[in-house]
């Protein structure tokens, strides 16, 4: 146990803090809220991805970084900070790519993590029905082998960042006969395929990341099968856990925080309050690097990285709720806080709700976590 | 970042449950070297604070913070194995205490006090000490000075130093405590049957064990941090957050046990009492929480 970075998790830190300094100077980006799902910029992609800061956790043979999962969170923590728009890379460079290295082939790997790499491609990710929510395992969309590959058809919805991404990574039954976890598989679906519909939702802030897919008799060819035919569920799991541990998790508000910070002064009660997210977001924050720690140890963080969310997201809400508090009537206003608290209550809702509803993740905890 | 034990913590972890299962928990925190860790070892507050896990997760109530953490941090040599107890004269709103006399942690038994003061340390070797009914197990004392102090540490940088010290190692032994409790509630959910199954089979009550092991492993690292660091905010954020939680875990674990939880007998409420006990000393969540607060605005 050394709760410290080492020298050259510092030396990663001083050169991304050096990087958005420099980026922040030259105004190609405005902190806000979110921005890690909503901030949607290519460029901003790409310079971190000239800088090897995409697929840093991957092996150096397919052009990764090779580095730690504690790594990247030592990177990830100040581009969160920072409000930077990562929406581009995230869900490929969190999760699909992890996938890929994990169950793809050795072709899939070639054909698909370098244009991860490179900034180049966005991927979303096609999980939820409107059936299968917190019941993942109800997905009714079904892929039936086709010449060369296999015809999907089915009903994706909340897939945030559809219409800005290249490819959907999509959970279908194909097994006509199983039930359940049994007989699912993943498939990676080019969206500009013949038979995609991307149909806009707009959520409660009036902003659109999230989407309705329709598949209608998509065909893609075989090598689109990520891992294992019917083995699905297993590999889903994995992947939630790296949807499930980060720290945007509870850093999708900090520059509500930053401006809460601002506006403390010398009210001893708002000095309490502020101390007490604080240091509830400080001990977040190592049940997080604790599930990459895990991830770190080669398997994927499971109940741990349920933990880390459902803690994480409770502070994340509290803190829009005591800035609230705090702006009185304000609240309604959209400048109070900087102009960051009206955008967080309005998607606050949602924290507890994506990756995993904490209903759902507590009985993670409960079944795998204490065995109950 | 590295949340595995080293061999020397993992040895330390072992020997620490050792004595706090021995027969005699003081002889064998002194036996073991421990009471003088802190003067011969630059890693002592980080095994303190493992052996403090594991006195909390005991329930067993030592006067450890005073005699292995607060003499030699003020005094730079060790207690000679005495029992110390600590007031702390300055409570968290910067007002003195009353005449009634000084609340003092291990105060019952203790054979020297140290006084905690603004910015100054006092030794006191005569004092009338009388525990507080209802929790005198925990040591917790109203003592009365009887003389005048027989030596002091004048340094203010030690004083704040045993302060952040002593709150860290008290936050290592919250977190045993309420680790313990929620260990014991997830086998006891999963033991107890009512309505013809184990009652973790109701999803609230799955639930609530879930929290309370949240809880538990969110104090674990807090506390681990703490007694690893030389950052005054680390203890600062453990023992504010600590300090709330370990409410949350009493009522949470008292829910789920249900009666028998409230009994003398079972072995609940001895770690309900030490957390309560606890969860004042060396700064209470709300004085933390504005200390932190007031750092970081």
């Amino acid at each position: 146990m050394n709760l410290t970075f080492t020298e050259e998790q510092l030396a990663l830190r001083a050169e991304v803090a050096a990087f958005l300094d420099e980026e922040r100077a030259a105004g190609s980006f405005t902190p806000r809220v979110d921005a890690w799902i909503t901030g949607f910029d290519r460029g901003f992609t790409k310079k971190m991805a000239a800088r090897g800061w995409i697929g840093l956790t991957w092996p150096s043979r397919y052009g990764g970084g090779g580095r730690s999962y504690v790594d990247r969170l030592c990177m990830t923590e100040l581009l969160l900070a920072a409000g930077a728009p990562l929406a581009a890379h995230w869900f490929a460079d969190r999760q699909m790519g992890p996938s890929i290295l994990a169950h793809g082939t050795e072709a899939q790997k070639e054909r698909y993590l370098p244009e991860i790499l490179a900034g180049e491609v966005t991927y979303c990710i096609g999980m939820s029905e409107p059936q299968a929510g917190s019941d993942l395992a109800g997905v009714r969309t079904r892929a039936v082998p086709s010449d060369p590959g296999w015809r999907i058809t089915g009903h994706k919805i909340w897939t945030s960042l559809a219409h800005h991404s290249d490819y959907i990574y999509v959970l279908a039954r194909t097994d006509p006969a199983s039930e359940r976890h049994d007989g699912l598989s993943e498939f990676i679906v080019p969206l500009r395929s013949e038979g995609v519909t991307i149909s806009p939702i707009h959520d409660m802030s009036g902003a659109h990341h999230f989407n309705e897919v329709f598949l209608d008799e998509v065909l893609v060819d075989g090598d689109a099968l990520i891992g294992t035919e019917g083995g699905g569920w297993r590999q889903i799991t994995g992947q939630l856990g790296y949807e499930r541990a980060g720290l945007e998790r509870f850093m999708s508000t900090w520059a509500l925080f930053e401006a809460m910070r601002a506006a403390v002064g010398d009210d001893e009660r708002r000095q309490e309050e502020l101390g007490a997210l604080e240091a509830a977001a400080r001990v977040a924050r190592l049940l997080v690097f604790r599930a990459a720690a895990v991830a770190d140890s080669g398997r994927p963080p499971d109940h741990e990285a349920a933990m880390a969310k459902v803690f994480a997201t409770d502070i994340e809400q509290k803190m829009v709720e005591v800035a609230s508090q705090w702006a009185g009537r304000a609240a309604r206003t959209g400048e109070a806080f900087g102009g960051h608290l009206l955008p967080a209550w309005l998607i606050a809702p949602s924290f507890s709700i994506r990756g995993g509803t904490n209903e759902v993740l507590r009985g993670i905890i409960a079944r795998r976590g204490l065995g109950l | 970042m590295d949340f595995t034990l080293t061999d020397d913590q993992g040895a330390v972890t072992e020997a620490a449950a050792q004595v706090a299962g021995a027969a005699d928990p003081w002889g064998a925190l002194a036996d073991g070297g421990w009471l003088d860790i802190l003067l011969e070892d630059d890693r002592g507050l980080g095994y303190l604070g493992l052996v403090a896990e594991a006195l909390g997760a005991a329930g067993v109530a030592v006067p450890l913070v005073g005699t292995a953490v607060v003499w030699p941090t003020l005094f730079g040599g060790s207690a000679g194995g005495r029992r110390v107890g600590v007031a702390d004269a300055v409570d968290g709103d910067g007002a003195a205490s009353g005449s009634s006399g000084l609340l003092c942690e291990d105060g019952v038994g203790a054979e020297v006090v140290v006084v905690l003061g603004d910015g100054v340390a006092e030794i006191h070797e005569t004092f009338a000490a009388e525990g507080i009914a209802g929790l005198e197990g925990d040591g917790l004392a109203r003592v009365r000075l009887e003389g005048p102090a027989a030596d002091r540490c004048k340094d203010p940088e030690l004083v704040a130093e045993a302060r952040r010290r002593a709150a860290a190692v008290t936050a290592a032994e919250m977190a045993g405590a309420i680790d313990r409790i929620a260990t014991m509630t997830a086998a006891y959910v999963t033991e107890r049957q009512q309505f013809g199954r184990p009652i973790s089979a109701f999803q609230v009550v799955a639930h609530g064990a879930a929290r309370l092991a949240t809880l538990a492993e969110a104090a674990t690292w807090a506390a681990r941090l703490a007694c690893t660091s030389a950052d005054p905010s680390d203890t600062a954020a453990a023992k504010g957050w600590i300090s709330a939680a370990s409410a949350e875990a009493v009522a949470l674990g008292h829910q789920l046990h249900g009666a028998i939880g409230f009994t003398e007998e079972y072995g609940l409420q001895r770690l309900s009492k030490r957390l309560r006990t606890l969860r004042f000393a060396f700064g209470d969540d709300r004085f933390h929480h504005r200390t932190l607060g007031r750092r970081s605005a």
